[in-house]
Formats: structure tokens, sequence, C-alpha cells
């Protein structure tokens, strides 16, 4: 898998909406030491499915996800990795009791996914965010 | 021996404060703690074989799965189980370590493995014990099992130790996994370790990989090749090989598919007599009644020998796998076994089985 590399100049950009929810825009925050700023389906697809442990500049890929509403959630599991939630689970047991991976972290507010993103290395993370963008963190496009 | 069973089964229960109390503290940030627990119950209730016909409840499995992030391209895995209730004063049940290796990531090309696990065959080796990430209750006994089921020895070990290659990638458009190991292999004579020394010069060498040609679909290939000792004939050795096949389908939303089909040699003629052929085969189709209630049958053949007639295991199974809650299935099954005549293990017996479990993951 080929990731673009985009100074980190331009990659900040104005919040795109990715999946629409009923309640909240929602996003995927990328750590700008991944070094990249935009990605499509597929390659969103690899790393939440665990097929991608490392971004092209050698940086480990850290997936993590908000435990956000189930509709949002939901769409995001059906629209970018095209299982239901249930099928995720099935998928992501397969691997982790095997020994071949581990899922995304998930976390409980928006505040601990912005703070994991600006502080590791390679992070991505599916959020819902609403109101301002926080800084130092990238929104793909 | 009995000493230092005793000290293995020790240090596993204590294992998670050993990591707090080491020289270096553990940094939790880096590790994850995750496992699986399985409960059953069986009942024999039709046919000429005894299995189990006053009905039992198992504490099948507790398993603790560790992963430790130890450097950003550096991780340790680890599944720790405790299995039938294990209380090792009276000798009962099991205390094992399923898998235990340091994972290197070089790129996603290209990671190396050292340490104990799984043999990377099929498709449910792997995941054998892991009840959760299985539809039904138990794995095939033709293609994983097969030693109980009417074959002298498997068609591959359960585990190796040794070190691999693993990765992911894409290939025109498809995507592929791929796995090889090397390994001290198995071992035939009961007092040697083969997670701890080889019995013989020659290791284990085994692989697999798998194509995802279409969105839910995957095709494997696997081999197996490895010279063992053959306690009875010192010095002697006989060599194993398996080649298997697989096709898993699955869209979540309608039928699903789950084929593995194993020819396999037995070369004794070093040792004994001639070769031993045999192959196997599981098909199993499922149905995704929404996004909880899953039916399912199974469809499993053993031929143990070619050249013994009469010899062969057949199975049926029916089931449903019921999501009650996140992670945490009910399964119901009627298991059909029907053997003919000179199956070494069930000697023509037929039966019918009832099984129920509770599987969770966490």
């Amino acid at each position: 898998m080929k990731l673009r590399h985009i100074s980190a100049r331009v990659l900040l950009c104005l919040p795109l909406l990715l999946v629409s929810a009923a309640k909240a825009d929602t996003f995927i925050l990328v750590n700008k030491d991944a070094g990249f700023g935009s990605m499509d389906k597929e390659q969103v697809k690899k790393v939440f499915l665990g097929k991608a442990k490392q971004w092209d500049n050698g940086v480990p890929v850290n997936a993590c996800l908000e435990e956000a509403d189930d509709a949002a959630l939901s769409a995001f599991y059906k629209d970018y990795l095209g299982k239901s939630p249930s099928a995720y689970q099935a998928y992501w047991n397969r691997l982790l009791f095997s020994g071949k991976g581990v899922p995304p972290q998930t976390f409980g507010t928006i505040e601990e996914i912005t703070a994991f993103v600006r502080v590791t290395k390679g992070a991505i993370c599916f959020a819902t965010v609403a109101g301002n963008i926080p800084e130092n963190v990238v929104v793909l496009k | 021996m009995p000493d230092r069973k005793w000290l293995l089964r020790a240090t596993l229960m204590i294992f998670p404060f050993l990591l707090s109390q080491s020289g270096h503290a553990a940094n939790w940030d880096k590790v994850s703690m995750n496992g699986y627990f399985s409960f059953e119950y069986e009942k024999t209730f039709e046919g000429d074989k005894e299995e189990d016909t006053n009905g039992s409840f198992d504490l099948d499995l507790i398993d603790l799965v560790f992963n430790i992030n130890a450097t950003d391209k550096l991780r340790i895995a680890t599944d720790l189980t405790w299995e039938h209730g294990s209380a090792s004063e009276d000798g009962r049940g099991n205390v094992a370590v399923e898998y235990a290796f340091a994972e290197y990531t070089i790129n996603n090309l290209l990671r190396v493995k050292a340490g104990k696990m799984f043999t990377h065959f099929g498709i449910y080796n792997e995941i054998h014990t892991a009840k959760p990430a299985n539809l039904t209750i138990k794995e095939p006994l033709s293609t994983n099992k097969n030693n109980k089921f009417g074959s002298d020895i498997r068609f591959y070990p359960r585990w190796l130790t040794g070190v691999a290659l693993t990765g992911d990638g894409d290939l025109g458009g498809w995507g592929f996994d791929y796995d090889l190991q090397l390994s001290n292999g198995e071992t035939e004579d009961d007092g040697a370790n083969p997670f701890e020394e080889d019995d013989n010069p020659h290791k284990a060498f085994n692989g697999r990989v798998r194509l995802t040609p279409m969105e839910g679909m995957r095709v494997g290939f696997s081999f197996y090749d490895d010279a063992m000792q053959d306690p009875d004939n010192d010095g002697e050795r006989f060599e194993l090989s398996s080649y298997g096949v697989q096709v898993e389908y699955d869209t979540y939303d309608s039928c699903g598919v789950e084929f593995e089909y194993i020819v396999g040699t037995v070369d004794m003629t070093a040792v004994s007599s001639g070769e031993i052929d045999r192959d196997a085969l599981s098909l199993m189709l499922f149905y995704h009644l929404n996004d909880r209630l899953i039916p399912y049958i199974r469809y499993e053949s053993l031929e143990p020998n070619d050249d013994v007639d009469d010899d062969e295991a057949m199975k049926t199974i029916a089931g449903l796998n019921w999501m009650v809650d996140q992670n945490m299935y009910l399964k119901f099954e009627v298991d059909q076994v029907q053997t003919r005549k000179n199956n070494d293990k069930f000697e023509g017996a037929d039966f019918t089985e009832f099984k129920a479990s509770l599987s969770i993951g966490f």
C-alpha cells in the first residue's frame, strides 16, 4: 500500500464531513507524524482492519475509535470497512485471539481521542466532533 | 518433572503481577489485555458409542491474551490458558501457553517472529480455542483433530516453536497475507518437549498464503513438512507432509461458506512399511438471519488410510449461533458421527450428541 507524503505545511485543511450522523459531524483525525493529509476508503479500511501496521515513512500505525453513538459508528463501519458492528467484532476476534493483531483502541470522549492523537506517533482515529476541530490535529480529506 | 510443572503453573498464575514487579516497571499504556471464556454442556443421547451419556458441564477454558508494545516496532504477544477447571493439586485440567512470541515489524510486507506459535495452516488451527471467534462449538475433527477421529497422527501439529516470517500486501488488486514457519516440529516421544528441543536434525517447514480476490472472499493454500523420530525404532525417522486448500466467503448479510480440504502422507518407508496416504474435508454453510442469529450446518469426512477399506469417519452438525450481547454468544448444536468398522477410534460406532455453549470475548 502506498500512502501519499504531503508536506506538513499543507496538511491542515478545512474540516470535511466524512460521515453524516444524526447528532454530530464525524471525522478521521491523524497525528502529523503519519506524514500525509489524505487517504482513500481502501486505505482507511486497511488501517482499521489491521492490514497496515506501518505508514510509508516507517511510523507505526496507532488506530483508535471513539465510542460514538451507535448510528455514527455503525455508519463508519459500513461505509468505510464494509462491515456491521457485529461483523467488525467477529473479524477482530479472529485476528486478536490468534495473535495476528490488536484492534484499534477505543476511547469514551473526544478529549481522550484528541489527547491520544496529539501525542501518539502515527495515530489515526475515527471521532465525532461537535464544534471546533482541535488544534495540532490533522483532519483528513 | 512434577516440580517443573508446578513451577510453570504457579508462574502462569502470577504472570500479570510479575510484569509490574520487574526491575523495569511496566508501562501499562503499552500493554493490552483481552481474553475469552467458554462454558459447555454435552450429552450423547443416541447411538452405539457412549461418549458422554450422563450429560456434563465443562468449564472449558478461560484464556488471557496479552499484547505488549515493547517498542514502536516490537510486539510481545501471549495467550495463557486455564482449561477444564485447572486444579494442579489434584492433577485436573490443563494450564498452558497457547502462544508466546516476539514480533518485529520491518514493514507491512515483512514481520519476523520468534517463539511458540500456533501452526499457521488452514482456517481453524489458530482459533480452535478462541470460541467467540468460531461459529461452532468445536473445530472440525476431520481436518483439525484427525488423530481423535481415526488417524494415527495429525496432519500437522497444533503448536510450533521456532521462527517465522509473516506479512500483508497487495498483488494486482488482490490482497494477500502469508506465513512461513521454521521450527522443531512435533515429536512422538512422550519424554521430549518440542517447545524446548528438537529430537532430530530435520527442521519442520510450513507455510500458508491467503488471497482476497474480492470483498468477503478469501482463498488459501497451506503446506507442512517434517521428519519425526519413531520412538519404537531408534534413529529411524518417518516423514510427515500435508497440503491444504481453504475457501472462506462471508459478506455478513446472507449466506456464508467455510471449506477446507487436506491431503497428506506419512512416509514410513525408512521405519517399517510404505506410505500412509490420507485426506479430509470440512464444509460449512451458514446464513445470517439478522445481526445476531446465524444457523449453520457442517459436514466433515476423514479417510485415515487410502489402503484400508471401511475406516472412514463422517460427522454432520447442525446448530445455531446466537449473539446475546456484544461479544457474548450462545451456541446450540446436534452432532451426528458415523464411522466404518475399521476406523481405529470408533470402530464402526454411530452416535448423536447434543451440545450447548456460552462463549464470551473480552
